[in-house]
This record gives C-alpha cells, structure tokens and sequence, in this order.
C-alpha cells in the first residue's frame, strides 16, 4: 500500500481508501447495502490491516448510521483515532423539512451541534474535499466518531455563497 | 476554480481535494477537472472505481443482475454496451495475469495521474478483499496503451482543436 500527498496539505492517505456507503443500509441506501456493525468491524479490520488508513464516509449515508457505525468499528478495534484520516461528507437530506439538506451553514453545523459539543472538530484531522456532484467542508462530529474531516458540495453553488462556504473550510 | 481563487486571495482554508467518479467506464473527468487538479495540486478521491458494479466481472452481456448493487440501484449513466465492449479487453487481460477483472480496473486507476486515492466500498469481505490485491497489480506501458485505446474518450470541442494547434509549440 502506497501513500500519497492529499493535495498540498502534506497529508498521506493510503492509495485505497475505505467507503462506507454500504454501512446501515437505511431507507434508500438499502439496495446498496445492508452492511451490519459486526461485519462493518470486520471490513474496516480487513482494511486497516492491508495499509488502508483513510477512512470516507457521509452524513447522509443511512442517514447517519454510516458514520457512527464507523465510529463505533474503529472503537471496537481499539484504533488509534490519530493513526486515521476521516473524510465525511454533507448536502444531502437527512430528514424532513425545507432546510434539513443543502449547505447553509445550518445544515452543516447541524450535526456538529446534535453531538452537545463531545464531539469536536479539530482541524487538523480535517479533509476537505469537494466532490463533482458533491463535495466536502470542515468537521462534523458524531458519536463514536470523535472528529472528522468535512464536506462541501458544489454541486449547487446557487445553494451557498462561496464566501460562506470557505468560512466553513475555516472549522 | 471560482472556490479556489475565492480561497486564495481572501486567504482562507481552500479545498484540498476533489471526490470524483473516474473509471475506465467514463473518463470525463480527463477533460477538464483532471488538468485544473494537477495544475493546483488539489488531490483526487475516486468514487465508484467499478462504475458501481459494472467493471467489478460479474456481469455480462445478456444476463440480467442477480443481486449485487446494479440489481437494485442503476444511478449511473453509463453505456452499458459500451462497458461490454471494455469487458471484452479487460477479461483476457486480467487471466493472462492472473487477477481479476475488478483488480485490473483499479490498478488502471492507481497507474493515473492526479489520482490521490480510490474509495472502494463492500458489502461482502470477499469482494474487498479483492480489491485491496490491486494495489499488488503493476501494468506495463504495452497494458496501460491497450486500455487507453479501448476506453478512450471521443474528441470533443475544444479539446481536439486546442490539441491541433499545440503542434506548433516548440518543446
């Protein structure tokens, strides 16, 4: 397993990174998996085993249930947190109501907030990324997580002003 | 570019890395994104490497999904006998080296520039442990022109007139 630059931030991140979207398998996620906690701890030890020490998962991806469970596996392993690079990601709906998607600074503290402050972000464990239909910011805490990268989604930039937006990068 | 500039001249947290979907399946993101991410150094997350499923070998021409994530969830927009016809190259490539199709797909990827990391997600340990022997796979210049020649994009205004007139550069 290789490890290459993030961008220029100095990071390293394995080649391969490890993806979460099959953990939970709530609601619309379910045809992409049904991925339970048990089996999720199994895969991330597979992973970290073979080099892996990048870790992407999303708020969204079962509609929260993904990063906790990750949380929880890598708490499970007894890894050290410090050892992982994070990447979260958020725009898309978490619930009912106009504003429970979407990247106003409401939406994307959100989750921060829900974790009464335990969960802090930190910025040096922060990834941002944006992702071509997507995209990343800041850190969002959730429990069993502890700290994590970000998101930011460009994929509607009508959606929020860029200086809001990189203010978010700031977190 | 318009977040990025934003970032850079008020002096604030810049995005560091792009969460894209590039597979041998669909090369778009060659066009324009992967030359503005090496000429700003911003790192490259790949999503859905196996164009979700499709390159992963366990589907061919004529036969309907049985399970498996394209059974329940067809999002991407590919086309399906274009991806066929890939498969026609990437199957005897990958048994005359003894890998798997899936293998060969994202040791394809790992061989490109820009590319910082490749998130690959599982539902069964058996598939991702799988794809973590790409990173064992090394192609040589010979595989890598017989790929490009089969999953090469079709020229496309401005790029094939810009290439014309790149020849009268020296050097």
């Amino acid at each position: 397993m290789k490890y290459n630059l993030l961008g220029n931030t100095g990071l390293r991140v394995s080649e391969l990174c490890l993806g979460t979207m099959t953990f939970g398998g709530a609601g619309r996620f379910a045809p992409i998996g049904k991925v339970g906690q048990e089996a999720a701890n199994e895969i991330l030890k597979t992973s970290l085993d073979a080099g892996i020490n990048f870790i992407d998962t999303a708020n969204a991806y079962s509609f929260g249930l993904s990063e906790e469970m990750t949380g929880r596996a890598i708490r499970h392993l007894g890894v050290d947190r410090d050892e992982l690079v994070i990447s979260t990601k958020v725009y898309r709906r978490m619930g009912p109501g106009p504003n429970n998607e979407g990247l106003t600074r409401k939406h994307i503290m959100q989750p921060a907030e829900a974790t009464d402050g335990l969960y802090r972000p930190v910025s040096y464990t922060c990834v941002r990324s944006a992702d071509a239909s997507g995209g990343d910011i800041g850190c969002i805490g959730r429990p069993g997580t502890q700290r994590q990268g970000a998101v930011y989604r460009g994929q509607q930039p009508g959606f929020l002003a860029i200086d809001e937006g990189a203010g978010l990068l700031e977190i | 570019m318009k977040a990025l500039d934003y970032s850079k001249y008020n002096r604030l947290a810049r995005f560091v890395s792009l969460q894209a979907y590039y597979t041998l399946a669909s090369r778009e993101l060659e066009r324009e994104l992967i030359p503005l991410l090496l000429d700003q150094q911003v790192g490259l997350m790949v999503w859905s490497p196996l164009a979700g499923g499709l390159l992963s070998g366990k589907y061919e021409r004529g036969k309907a999904p049985e399970g498996g994530r394209l059974a329940g969830v067809d999002l991407i927009p590919v086309d399906k006998e274009k991806v066929f016809d890939i498969l026609d190259v990437l199957r005897p490539m990958a048994a005359g080296k003894g890998i798997s199709v899936a293998q060969l797909s994202l040791a394809w990827l790992l061989h490109r520039p820009a590319v910082t990391t490749i998130v690959i997600g599982a539902n069964k340990l058996e598939q991702l442990k799988d794809n973590l022997g790409a990173v064992e796979v090394s192609l040589s210049a010979e595989e890598m022109q017989a790929l490009d020649a089969a999953t090469r994009l079709p020229k496309e205004y401005p790029g094939w007139v810009l290439e014309y007139t790149m020849k009268d550069r020296i050097g």
